[in-house]
């Protein structure tokens, strides 16, 4: 039994007849760091929302370490063990205090108060977030509310942490804060991470990248397996590459190179002698 | 202070890119430009006029100062696309023939087709809904468009194409583009001038190969340069003495005759 199971899967939403999932089977394992790319509306958040159980497919079957996302009587236990973090850092915070607000979680579990104490400190210091635990949050950057919100999902223990284009309101330093954090996550705490982005050169850093188009996963491995068709990611998926590979590719290199260390490293081959003083 | 003293020109004509990182003072910045927010100290001079001198005046300023917001799409509430973008020429009290040209020129700037005009704007994608927010401030025709980060939460498709309307809009109607953004990929592909905000002062102001010269800089108060120009950066110091390069363009430029067309594989 794998952590997360899809099988078959196909959802719509009521009143449309277009499919926003479709027939999805798929697995991920704990432990696993994933990118989720694809175009707007390529099903991308109802996907993230089938993860937790805010979704429930009429079809198909989801499971999250053999529970049926489907069960009601699991549900608190799901959502206590698939946490989510939204796009606007603004929509979800609720507390007028930054640990007040990590803390929410665990109070509606029923976490008795002094383990919520240290679960809340444990995790404002593992965002590193602890020296802002008594500040307002409406006061905090973007890069550090979503890392409050991190805080707030990691204070309740899961085995996964699903990020719904989380970045995507966020400055380069709020980016890196929050793809730092979640790294951290993953890498210590073996937390599995499903990490939704519009950024290439973001969506590149994970293990394994999902690609979705029409409601259906169109690809699923490696960041170069996934970005090796170019053709088909810049022209059929509406998506684009980072500029390290756009280069080789212009150059009429043909290495899918997605990284800037490794273009420079490649380039440096390539070149030689040719072009230094 | 959100802003301290500020002295900036904006040249007619030019597409301005004002970076820097959340709280930098970017959106205090460009309220200022068409009087939304007045400085305690200091002016702010449009076509040679104080924009507070005459306050009848400033309404006129405001449609002259084009002001699209971050995430425009949410301050749509018309029931048709129509009527939503026919808000401001109509508020500029323009007879309906010529609301009625403004409304379908910038529907066609937008690129979108002129059945969209009796839809229901909440029916839309969210970049068709954009592109119905900014066509509403182009039916304006102001003088100065600026907007605050236009592509926002948007995919690189949409990205791409909504830059490629502003390019191709800017060029046709010669307005100058003022415009946030906190990507140094679209900065460097768009803006022939960068100013660079820290905290509420101007950091750095230039053309794109003059500001991104300044990675380090960049990299200390929170911004970031383009990758292909950490790219290049990383080639100049395993010694070869290439300029500096802030577009995937002027990078094969250079590179092309060097590697002369092989194909190695990696």
């Amino acid at each position: 039994m794998s952590f997360i199971e899809f099988s078959n899967v196909t959802y719509s939403y009521p009143d449309t007849k277009r499919k926003a999932i479709e027939n999805i089977h798929l697995t991920i394992e704990q432990g696993e760091f994933i990118s989720v790319i694809g175009h707007n509306g390529s099903g991308k958040s109802t996907f993230a929302k089938l993860l937790n159980g805010l979704l429930v497919p009429p079809e198909g079957c989801v499971s999250v370490s053999g529970i049926s996302t489907a069960d009601e009587e699991k549900r608190l236990n799901l959502l206590q063990q698939v946490g989510m973090v939204f796009q606007n850092p603004d929509n979800q915070i609720v507390a007028s205090v930054v640990e007040e607000d990590v803390a929410f979680g665990p109070e509606n579990l029923g976490v008795p108060p002094e383990e919520i104490r240290t679960r809340v400190d444990d995790a404002l210091k593992t965002v590193g977030m602890y020296e802002f635990r008594l500040k307002a949050p409406h006061n905090l950057s973007g890069g550090q509310k979503q890392r409050v919100a991190i805080a707030g999902i990691l204070a309740m223990q899961p085995k996964c942490i699903v990020m719904d284009e989380s970045t995507a309101m966020l400055d380069p330093i709020g980016r890196k804060e929050v793809m730092d954090a979640v790294k951290k996550l993953n890498r210590e705490f073996g937390i599995t991470i499903i990490y939704i982005t519009h950024f290439m050169n973001e969506a590149v850093d994970a293990d394994r990248v999902i690609l979705l188009d029409h409601g259906s996963i169109c690809a699923d491995g490696t960041p170069k397996e996934v970005f090796a068709d170019y053709d088909a990611i810049t022209r059929e998926y509406g998506l684009d590459v980072p500029q390290s590979y756009e280069l080789m590719k212009q150059l009429g290199v043909n290495a899918c190179i997605l990284g800037e260390e490794e273009c420079i490293l490649h380039l440096t081959r390539l070149l030689g002698e040719n072009g230094k003083a | 202070m959100a802003l301290d003293d500020i002295n900036l020109t904006i040249r007619a004509g030019e597409t301005l890119a004002i970076i820097g990182h959340t709280g930098s003072g970017k959106s205090t910045l460009i309220t200022h430009l068409n009087g939304l927010l007045k400085a305690q100290s200091g002016t702010v001079i449009f076509e040679g006029k104080d924009i507070w001198a005459d306050k009848k005046e400033l309404k006129n300023i405001r449609f002259k100062i084009g002001l699209c917001f971050q995430y425009p799409e949410y301050q749509l509430f018309e029931e048709t696309v129509y009527k939503d973008i026919a808000f401001g020429p109509k508020n500029m009290g323009l007879d309906e023939k010529e609301i009625d040209r403004r409304v379908r020129q910038s529907l066609a700037y937008m690129d979108l087709p002129e059945s969209y005009l009796e839809r229901s704007p909440f029916d839309l994608s969210g970049g068709q809904k954009r592109k119905i927010a900014l066509a509403g401030i182009l039916a304006m025709q102001p003088d100065i468009l600026v907007l605050d980060e236009p592509t926002a939460g948007l995919d690189p498709a949409a990205r791409n194409n909504l830059f490629d309307l502003i390019r191709s809009y800017k060029e046709q109607s010669g307005t100058t583009v003022v415009f946030v953004s906190h990507s140094m990929e679209d900065v460097a592909n768009l803006a022939d001038r960068i100013v660079v905000m820290n905290k509420g002062k101007i950091a750095m102001e230039g053309a794109p190969e003059e500001v991104f010269q300044h990675a380090d800089e960049l990299l200390a108060i929170g911004l970031n340069v383009p990758a292909i120009t950490k790219i290049f950066l990383g080639l100049q110091k395993n010694g070869y003495p290439f300029q500096t390069v802030y577009t995937v363009e002027d990078a094969v430029k250079i590179l092309k005759p060097l590697i002369g067309g092989d194909t190695l594989d990696a």
